[in-house]
């Protein structure tokens, strides 16, 4: 019975972690923009379901409007890169991810500052639930991405020039991937919340927009249905790590330590040889008379 | 409140000739290889942590220590564009800054898992130093002060009368032309990554003389960083330490600027009541203004030379 | 005169790369812009086409200013260029290519994807039509779900072209179309331009050329540029004839 309830946490883990993968897949797999801050979704995402919960607002209500915050913090962070070329966003983002937390680390009116918030709302069929919205998240990137919207997406990822020269407003583009983002993530952040019941700025530390940029990295990036294998392949690794230090000389920080730097070396490894990821990219194919 | 001014400028110098010496590096491998190198600061990290093993560890004499640490970490540079960034040249920006990305978080849990996650310090006497006007220098302090404007000095003359600084100014103008005119410009890059790590191991050793070391001190400072990097203008040398300069005495003074005398016109209007940045927003202080540029100037204060 | 550029200026650092430029092309003609490198045509391109600022004079596209305005806007207002290094999305297939070119497509705005789904896929499938036959008119069948990445340079041009008709624009702006393309590839895009570009009525081509083949054979007038300022202006012949332009080509020579 362990096992079984072990299985239905890792799952439900497993689906909030490709609901955050997606969200910055498409941001970087499909838009091309770099965002080294991500887990600033996460954190605005869960922040705003723990408040929303605490004054007793109905759960759908709380997640609904959790997307809306984030999707529109993700529309002003692209004010910070107008125009910029990959590494700005990456700075910008980054500076802005820790600025977010420690605005919630300090401000206790806000959010409980370090000491956190947490509430007693509960979703009911929780497990099933996040699955089926994990699938919804899927099935609406690959919608999106089949459109005409998603087209100019793609062509954005590989520069400004084309696009422009066409006659697409390109800023506005980015300005939707990175809202798109937002609310994806948003998603991410809040089903997060529900399944802690207890959140503090500790949970959104650097580590775990790292986490999930080697999900993306790993599995490929533009293609959503490597994201969710990327993100299986790292929470395996995560669970299966987590029992080795019982047969290791090793303490829980060296632990934390080890699993790290195979996480940065995975992403290195990945982007000098396999930069498309292990599930590259398939493109539409059209039916041509 | 007026007698803390004396204090709060040594620190300023201190903060900015720690900012100055690491920006260096970057600022000059941006340029050259047109991406961000979001490990950098972890090279910093790197030579403060090796300091900490010559001089603690074995108990070898501090300048051998910090010598050591800058070579060792110049060598480590090296070899790190060699087995990665090397087969980065000329691929768009996003695949080298992913990269370095995961180099920083290897590197960074590489030294946690070798050192530990606790602080560490130097063996130095904590010495008295000197009283100048109101403020206290300590002896450290001085010295800090000392290698890094001897450092960059001695950078300035290799820019400017070598061949090798000729070399390196070319390449950062114009890779293609520098090759067309027979510069091999993949040496002068190896060059750069040694200087730019030795130098930012320098910083590294600076902070854990001065203060303390511990293994998320270089996340801690990527982005005062990179915003010294851009407040001077990516490839700027002179402007890394202009921002450098701007960025420490901000951080430093900042705290004590009272905005509401200021949106008061100085006592002239009365809108608000004291407004001051909380002392725990002080190390968001690099981050806003950080943004601002991005948003405002994104080529520096002063653009390329 | 659908473009009308007045007194252009653009200054890098201290070069005056262009220095008080003026020409008209007029509506359904073929007007070629030659010099030698370095004279400014590219710089004049990017500066009608918006991907660089003026830094003085005016410049009217069909009766409006445009020397202010984002590239895309003046993309919208029927002028489109292409780029003598291409910028083919290369990570798209050649049909994705074209098909982002047409222009005015309601699935581009993210909030009418679901209440005006009915127009967007008869949209696309218009579009899709359209890539269909402009496929077909360049020979490319074969490769329409082929990786824009994967074909050769001067498949890409032609690809490029193909993008052109897609997006139907008022102008089309030509940048060194026949560049590094082989001698018959070259023939094949003339006779394809001439056939399907220039007969079309109302169109209207500027094009940037090295070819002075390809000069003479589709352009009604030519315009010399040489170190920033028009020096000739004519037809093919005129300009063949002319002891300025001769002039300045054959200084050039020299100097190399």
């Amino acid at each position: 019975m362990q096992i079984l309830s072990f299985i239905n946490y890792w799952v439900t883990i497993t689906a909030i972690y490709s609901i955050f993968a997606l969200s910055l897949n498409f941001q970087y797999g499909h838009g091309g923009l770099i965002n080294f801050g991500q887990v600033f979704f996460l954190c605005f995402g869960a922040y705003t379901v723990a408040i929303t919960a605490q004054l007793g607002v109905n759960f759908a209500v709380s997640i609904i409007l959790a997307m809306a915050v984030s999707g529109f913090v993700g529309f002003l962070i692209s004010y910070t890169a107008r125009n910029m070329g990959g590494t700005y966003w990456g700075i910008a983002t980054l500076a802005v991810g820790e600025i977010v937390r420690i605005f919630f680390l300090n401000e206790n009116w806000a959010a409980g500052g370090a000491n956190g918030i947490s509430f007693d709302v509960k979703i009911p069929y929780f497990e099933i639930v996040t699955l089926a919205l994990a699938a919804l998240s899927f099935g609406f990137t690959r919608a999106v991405m089949a459109s005409p919207f998603g087209r100019v997406i793609k062509t954005i990822r590989e520069g400004d020039n084309l696009p422009l020269s066409l006659g697409k407003d390109v800023f506005s583009f980015k300005k939707k991937t990175m809202a798109i983002g937002g609310v994806i993530g948003g998603l991410a952040g809040a089903l997060f919340a529900y399944q802690k019941q207890f959140i503090n700025p500790e949970d959104f530390m650097p580590i775990e927009t790292f986490i999930v940029w080697a999900m993306v990295v790993v599995g490929g990036k533009g293609r959503d249905m490597g994201t969710l294998g990327g993100a299986i392949i790292i929470q395996i690794f995560y669970v299966g790590t987590r029992f080795a230090k019982d047969f290791l000389p090793i303490d829980s920080n060296m632990l934390a330590a080890l699993r790290m730097i195979v996480i940065g070396l995975l992403i290195m490894f990945v982007m000098m040889y396999r930069s498309k990821g292990f599930f590259p990219e398939k493109s539409r194919l059209y039916k041509v008379s | 409140m007026y007698s803390m001014i004396p204090q709060l400028i040594v620190n300023s110098l201190i903060t900015s000739a720690v900012l100055a010496i690491i920006g260096i590096g970057l600022t000059m491998c941006f340029d050259i290889l047109k991406f961000g190198n979001f490990a950098h600061t972890e090279l910093a990290v790197l030579g403060a942590y090796l300091v900490f093993f010559f001089n603690v560890q074995l108990h070898w004499n501090l300048a051998i220590a910090i010598a050591l640490a800058a070579l060792l970490t110049g060598l480590f540079a090296m070899l790190v564009d060699r087995l990665v960034f090397i087969k980065m040249r000329g691929v768009v920006d996003v695949i080298p800054m992913i990269t370095s990305l995961g180099l920083s978080i290897a590197m960074r849990n590489g030294i946690r898992a070798i050192w530990g996650s606790d602080i560490r310090v130097y063996d130095v006497q904590l010495s008295s130093g000197v009283q100048f006007l109101s403020a206290h220098f300590t002896y450290s302090q001085i010295w800090i002060l000392g290698i890094v404007t001897v450092s960059m000095v001695g950078f300035h003359l290799l820019l400017k009368k070598t061949k090798l600084g000729k070399a390196m100014r070319a390449t950062s103008d114009n890779r293609d032309l520098a090759e067309a005119s027979s510069i091999d410009t993949e040496r002068v890059t190896l060059y750069v990554w040694f200087i730019g790590g030795s130098f930012a191991a320098l910083g590294g050793a600076m902070i854990g003389w001065d203060t303390q070391i511990d293994p998320m001190m270089g996340f801690m400072i990527v982005i005062p960083v990179f915003c010294v990097v851009l407040l001077g203008g990516i490839g700027n040398i002179y402007g890394v330490i202009i921002g450098a300069i701007i960025l420490g005495f901000v951080q430093n003074f900042g705290i004590f600027i009272d905005f509401g005398k200021l949106i008061n016109l100085g006592g002239l209007l009365d809108i608000v009541d004291r407004l001051l940045i909380p002392v725990d927003y002080k190390p968001v202080i690099p981050f806003v203004i950080l943004v601002v540029i991005l948003l405002f100037k994104p080529s520096g204060i002063l653009g390329k030379e | 005169m659908l473009l009308s550029i007045r007194n252009a200026v653009k200054i890098f650092g201290g070069l005056r790369a262009l220095d008080g430029v003026s020409l008209d092309v007029e509506e359904d003609t073929v007007t070629g812009l030659i010099g030698p490198n370095g004279s400014g045509k590219t710089t004049l391109f990017n500066i009608v086409s918006g991907f660089l600022p003026n830094d003085g004079g005016e410049i009217h596209f069909k009766g409006n200013r445009i020397d202010k305005l984002s590239p895309d806007a003046i993309a919208r207002q029927g002028l489109i260029r292409t780029f003598q290094i291409d910028q083919s999305a290369v990570e798209m297939t050649v049909l994705e290519n074209l098909l982002v070119s047409a222009p005015n497509q309601t699935g581009e705005k993210l909030w009418h994807l679901i209440p005006g789904i009915r127009k967007v896929l008869f949209e696309e499938k218009q579009n899709l039509e359209k890539a269909t036959s402009i496929l077909a008119l360049l020979g490319f069948k074969h490769l329409a779900n082929e990786y824009a990445g994967n074909l050769s340079g001067g498949q890409r041009k032609l690809l490029s072209l193909g993008r052109m008709l897609m997006a139907e624009p008022d102008m089309y702006m030509l940048d060194e179309p026949t560049a590094g393309v082989n001698p018959t590839l070259i023939k094949g895009l003339l006779a394809f331009l001439r056939k399907e570009v220039i007969s079309r009525k109302g169109t209207t081509i500027f094009i940037i050329e090295h070819n002075m083949k390809v000069i003479s054979s589709i352009c009604d007038k030519v315009i010399v540029l040489d170190s920033g300022k028009k020096i000739a202006e004519g037809t093919p012949p005129e300009i063949q004839k002319n002891e300025e332009v001769l002039a300045c080509y054959l200084a050039r020579a020299k100097k190399t």
